[in-house]
Order: C-alpha cells, then sequence, then structure tokens
C-alpha cells in the first residue's frame, strides 16, 4: 500500500513537475481537511441558517396554499357568470369574500383549539 | 452544512415544533375549507350573521366528533 502511494506521488509530482509540483499537491489536501474539521464550528452559525430558511419557505408554502384556496372559494361564491369584465360588484364581492375566509380561518381555529369542550 | 448539524437536540426541537405547527395550520385549513361549503352559503356580506359564525363553530367542533367517532370504529374491527 505504500509503496503504491509512494508511486502515485512520484507520478503526481512528475506531472506538476517544476519543484513547486510538491507544495501544491499537498496543499488542496490540507484545505480539504481543515474544512471538514473546522465545519463543528460553523455549523451551529449554518443550521440556525438553516431554521430561518426553512421558516420563510413554510411561511410561503403557506401563503401559497391560502391564496389558491381563498380563489377557488371566492371565484366561486362571486364571479357566477364571467363577464367581459370584472364588475364592481364582483371585485367588491371579492373583497368581503377574502376578509370573510380569514375570519372563518380564526373562529374555526380558536373553535377548535380554545373553546371548552 | 455537515449531517450532525441536523442532528443536533437544538434542530430536531425545532423540527419537532414546526411540524406540529404545520399539522395544527393544515388541520385549520381544511376544516375551513370543507366548513366554508356548508356554512356560507350566501355571498358574503361584509359581516358574518350570528348563525354563520356559530355554524363555523360548530362545523369544527363536530367534525372533531366525527373523526373520534370513526377512529373508534376502526379500531373496533
Amino acid at each position: 500500500m505504500e509503496a503504491r502511494g509512494r508511486s502515485r506521488r512520484r507520478v503526481y509530482k512528475r506531472r506538476e513537475g517544476e519543484g513547486e509540483g510538491e507544495g501544491e499537491g499537498e496543499k488542496p489536501m490540507d484545505a480539504f481537511g481543515s474544512t471538514g474539521g473546522g465545519s463543528s464550528g460553523s455549523s451551529q452559525f449554518s443550521s440556525d441558517d438553516l431554521m430561518n430558511q426553512l421558516k420563510v419557505q413554510i411561511a410561503q408554502v403557506y401563503a401559497q396554499e391560502l391564496l389558491e384556496t381563498v380563489s377557488s372559494k371566492c371565484f366561486q361564491k362571486c364571479i357566477t357568470k364571467p363577464g367581459s369584465s370584472l364588475s364592481g360588484n364582483e371585485s367588491s364581492c371579492v373583497s368581503r369574500c377574502v376578509d370573510r375566509y380569514i375570519e372563518a380561518t380564526g373562529i374555526i381555529g380558536r373553535a377548535l383549539f380554545n373553546a371548552p369542550r | 452544512m455537515d449531517s450532525s448539524a441536523l442532528q443536533s437536540p437544538e434542530m430536531q426541537r425545532f423540527l419537532s415544533q414546526e411540524k406540529e405547527k404545520a399539522m395544527v395550520n393544515e388541520m385549520v385549513a381544511k376544516l375551513t375549507n370543507v366548513c366554508w361549503d356548508k356554512c356560507i352559503t350566501s355571498t358574503p356580506g361584509s359581516k358574518f350573521s350570528s348563525s354563520e359564525s356559530a355554524c363555523l363553530s360548530n362545523c369544527a367542533q363536530r367534525y372533531l366528533d366525527m373523526s373520534m367517532i370513526i377512529m373508534k370504529r376502526f379500531q373496533s374491527q
């Protein structure tokens, strides 16, 4: 095994050649080794980062989901016969509908978790 | 990021908290979806009528009751 390792190094030396070859050949190895060892120190930071990123992504998914449901519910309720453009009636219905849907979400949440059962 | 950071107790706590929050949110969202269809039959006004809001909260609670019954029914088989 040792003999093989040595012979490989020799090959690299020869390829990189010009005296500096040996030093440069070792450096990447050292750098790689030290990032591997040092990551335990920096992982505290990156796990905080990960948590924040997760929170943001979860919030985005919720918002996306709410947008989709509210759109489908309020389209059902308010745009019963789609015309060539949204009428004033329809758009005010939509804005009331959005408010009510969010209010309904609050009522359901309270009913599930705050009501004496 | 190495994998040991994901195994840290801090991260585990965070993940289980978020999982729980997600479950709660999903439940509320689903019930709102279902109960909206059941309870809000007219075009939405500027305020819920008292019967509408009572219907919504009854709907959520009865859904839970029903889930319990179905769960028991499945367990007894």
